[in-house]
């Protein structure tokens, strides 16, 4: 028989990596501290990212994530604006690292995880979905 | 409408034998109109079921849709760290259906999960399914 032990579904409580307060609604992943599983910001927007921040927590306190997965929707913190449709990915601009944002036109390897399910405006938690059709993309201008 | 649907596991039968093979992934195949379940022939085959309870050839087998929501633990080739993707092993021998973290050789593989702990060979490591599609190294 199948040895499916200590396995959960659902949110998951684990230390952060770094300081997440305040980041709630930010998308994240797990990184290795030292083989140690812990909760990052991505650091490039290719990051396979497949969280997002439901409560935040200082570095190596515990914080609480909940997997993207196309059952359920979610609210994630948009920077600039979006259409209902639109692919979402992770910005990393070494300042709103974690937030998400309409799939830019300026070339990068980008991260499509989402797709929004509202017009979103600056600054809101927009409505979104986790997409079957996740991918990483490359924008060549 | 959604008729004669579920979540969570369900029943196939076996396409060849899957006896000892739990929690090694397979994928569904058609056995000449029916839906059987198989071990991977390639590494970038759609291995999207972890096996829970491996029965003989044309017997029944239990296997469990890999989902976002629940990490599973999956049979390790090699070793791995936290948030490392995994990947089908090489069809090679008893390892079709084990994981293996993103080889750096040259290849086209499909990221079926990330590793939630550090895990060493053959090892049932944590890990979570994650919507990944396929990822192409160029060595």
């Amino acid at each position: 028989m199948s040895t499916q032990t200590n396995v959960t579904a659902g949110d998951l409580r684990i230390l952060a990596n770094e300081d997440l307060t305040g980041k709630e609604g930010y998308v994240a992943l797990i990184v290795s501290d030292s083989g140690v599983a812990k909760a990052a910001l991505p650091d490039d927007m290719a990051d396979i990212v497949n969280f997002v921040i439901i409560e935040g927590a200082e570095a190596d306190a515990y914080c609480v994530l909940r997997p993207l997965e196309p059952g359920k929707q979610v609210r994630l913190e948009l920077e600039g604006a979006c259409a209902p449709g639109a692919r979402l990915c992770a910005l990393v601009d070494g300042t709103q690292d974690g937030k998400v944002q309409a799939l830019p036109l300026a070339a990068d390897d980008y991260y499509c995880f989402a797709r929004a399910e509202e017009t979103g405006a600056d600054g809101q938690l927009v409505l979104a979905r986790a997409a079957l059709d996740a991918e990483v993309v490359t924008v060549t201008e | 409408m959604q008729s004669n649907v579920q979540e969570g596991d369900i029943v196939l039968l076996a396409n060849e034998d899957l006896q000892g093979k739990e929690d090694y992934l397979v994928k569904i195949v058609n056995d000449s109109g029916t839906a059987k379940f198989a071990l991977p022939d390639a590494i970038t085959d759609y291995a999207l079921f972890l096996v829970t309870d491996g029965g003989d050839e044309d017997e029944l087998t239990y296997a469990r849709p890999l989902e976002p929501g629940r990490n599973v633990r999956l049979k390790m080739e090699g070793t791995c760290n936290p948030g490392d993707v995994l990947v089908l092993a090489a069809i090679a021998g008893s390892d079709a259906g084990m994981v293996r973290a993103l080889p750096s050789s040259a290849g086209t593989y499909r990221g079926l999960a990330i590793a939630e702990e550090i895990a060493v060979d053959g090892q049932l490591v944590k890990a979570r399914p994650a919507l990944i599609g396929n990822i192409t190294v160029s060595g």
